[in-house]
């Protein structure tokens, strides 16, 4: 890689919201997008006309020009990159957009980065991943009356438990980490305090995860800029460094997933760490995708941080809290924080705030590596990133 | 049902037989009607009948009642492991939700929810 050329981080910014929904009431889901497109720019002193490599995904405007969302969100910005992604693999899509970003800079294929997301679910009142049709691959599953994703993830747990004993305390114990981390969050969305049973008296959705072991539904927008060191050195923000990134994915129906209790991320966890230069044991903050407390626990095995079937052991006794051995999401995550459908842009936006110092009351002392791990879809894909400071 | 898998949802329709689509070259039964095998990616695929026996590997009891689903909630939907070694997700019908157990066997109940579609769901096989 030629010198300077290493890609960082230079902007973040994410969109307010007021009890779930987009604080700003004047925009759409583009619109949404925009506005923190332009804050995230111009916190690194760049604007749109600096852009040339543009990576969104979502779920909106399909049927319509959602199909070519990065030409749609380009003609909206009046921008004409020469370098985009539209990976769509669910919530880890952005993992994988600033691993793909990463190495168009390095390569010298783009110059500026911007990645994006957009979702007004909420607002819309509409929930979960919206329906799947019965076309193709899915009339093999849409007679059957799984809920979705809530019912895939419940498979996956019980699973778990039936392997390894895990209970639903030990899940439990993950979403009351999360909202202790959230009372730390001003802009979190769910902040009051949980306690374990609190939890287990929660209705039952779909056995065995009840509804306090489910991510929040809220609208959300977030965007990142991503250039070279060279380019970054005129940034006002300390760069976050990108040292590293894999993806895998497996399926898109949950029959199909080789072992319930193994996602892809024991793929992508050990190989972003090797390319990193990493060991597990220097993570300092952990950004782990948070659709449901089954996800996290799976996660956390998968990517090395407890040995397979210890998940449940290790969340424990507020290991992954405030003030635990391993921070969790202390922005709150989706359990706590916000999730508007594809949560992967907001983990990658706490993890660079955490490495800047900027996280006020939650921050966690001394962070210089972030471990960042987005899930998609039933548990079908990952991609994961080891961000550094400086 | 389209041209690669009308042949497995008439046969349930019709025929009352659940078919599986075979790899002539390694022998693995796949999961769901496709031209190429998952596990050799060999293309000489034929169609047999399954014995229609399997375990359930996972299940859940959804109280959600999905729009348009024709069972109504509480109601187990499963991933059942066919003994011939596909693996199906469906439901378990015509018992307590509370008495499924992952482990159990099940075999093959046909149901009719309409008169052109036919869908696979297992009940358990006591005793």
């Amino acid at each position: 890689m030629k010198a300077g050329r290493e890609a960082v981080i230079v902007g973040v910014a994410e969109a307010p919201l007021a009890a779930g929904k987009l604080a700003d009431r004047d925009v759409n889901v583009l619109g949404a997008q925009a506005r923190v497109a332009v804050r995230a720019l111009a916190e690194a002193g760049l604007t749109l006309a600096d852009v040339d490599g543009l990576l969104t995904s979502g779920s909106w405007g399909v049927p319509g020009p959602g199909r070519f969302p990065t030409m749609t969100l380009g003609e909206y910005l009046g921008i004409e990159p020469t370098f985009f992604d539209s990976t769509s693999v669910g919530g880890a899509s952005f993992e994988a957009h600033a691993a793909h970003a990463a190495m168009a800079i390095e390569t010298g294929y783009c110059e500026v980065a911007l990645i994006t997301y957009g979702s007004t679910q909420r607002s819309d009142r509409s929930r979960a991943l919206g329906s799947r049709g019965d076309g193709l691959t899915s009339q093999f599953e849409a007679p059957f009356g799984l809920p979705l994703p809530v019912g895939a993830y419940a498979l996956a747990a019980q699973r778990h438990m039936h392997q390894y004993g895990t209970t639903s305390e030990q899940l439990a114990e993950i979403v009351v980490a999360s909202r202790g981390w959230a009372a730390l969050n001003p802009a979190a969305t769910a902040r009051d305090p949980l306690t374990i049973d609190n939890v287990l008296a929660s209705p039952m959705i779909s056995s065995p995860l009840r509804r306090l072991d489910c991510c929040l539904v809220t609208d959300g927008a977030g965007a990142i800029v991503l250039t070279s060191a060279r380019r970054a050195e005129s940034a006002a923000t300390l760069p976050v460094r990108v040292l590293g990134s894999s993806e895998a994915h497996s399926h898109t129906h949950i029959a199909a997933m080789p072992d319930l209790t193994l996602p892809p991320a024991y793929r992508t966890g050990p190989e972003a760490l090797r390319r990193s230069g990493v060991s597990i044991g220097d993570v300092d903050v952990a950004m782990i995708y948070d659709s449901f407390t089954i996800t996290v626990l799976l996660t956390l095995e998968a990517l090395g941080f407890c040995g397979r079937g210890e998940g449940g052991a290790f969340v424990e006794g507020g290991s992954i809290a405030p003030g635990g051995s391993l921070p969790v999401n202390p922005n709150g995550g989706g359990l706590s924080s916000s999730h508007p459908g594809m949560y992967g842009i907001f983990l990658l936006i706490e993890a660079v705030r955490q490495l800047r110092g900027e996280a006020d009351a939650r921050q966690v002392a001394g962070a210089e590596v972030a471990l960042v791990s987005g899930t998609g879809a039933v548990l079908s894909s990952a991609a994961t990133c080891v961000l550094a400071r400086g | 049902m389209d041209a690669e898998t009308e042949r497995f949802w008439t046969a349930l329709r019709d025929e009352r037989q659940l078919l599986l689509r075979r790899c002539r070259t390694c022998g693995c039964h796949l999961d769901y009607p496709r031209v190429v095998c998952t596990s050799c990616y060999g293309g000489d695929l034929e169609w047999v009948r399954s014995l229609g026996t399997g375990t359930i590997h996972s299940f859940t009891v959804s109280h959600r009642q999905v729009g348009g689903f024709d069972l109504e909630a509480p109601y187990v939907v499963a991933l059942i492991d066919l003994d011939e070694g596909a693996r199906l997700l469906s439901n378990v019908v015509g018992s307590e939700p509370g008495a499924v157990r992952i482990g159990d066997r099940v075999a093959l109940v046909i149901e009719d929810l309409s008169d052109d579609r036919s869908v696979p769901r297992f009940s358990r096989i006591t005793g």
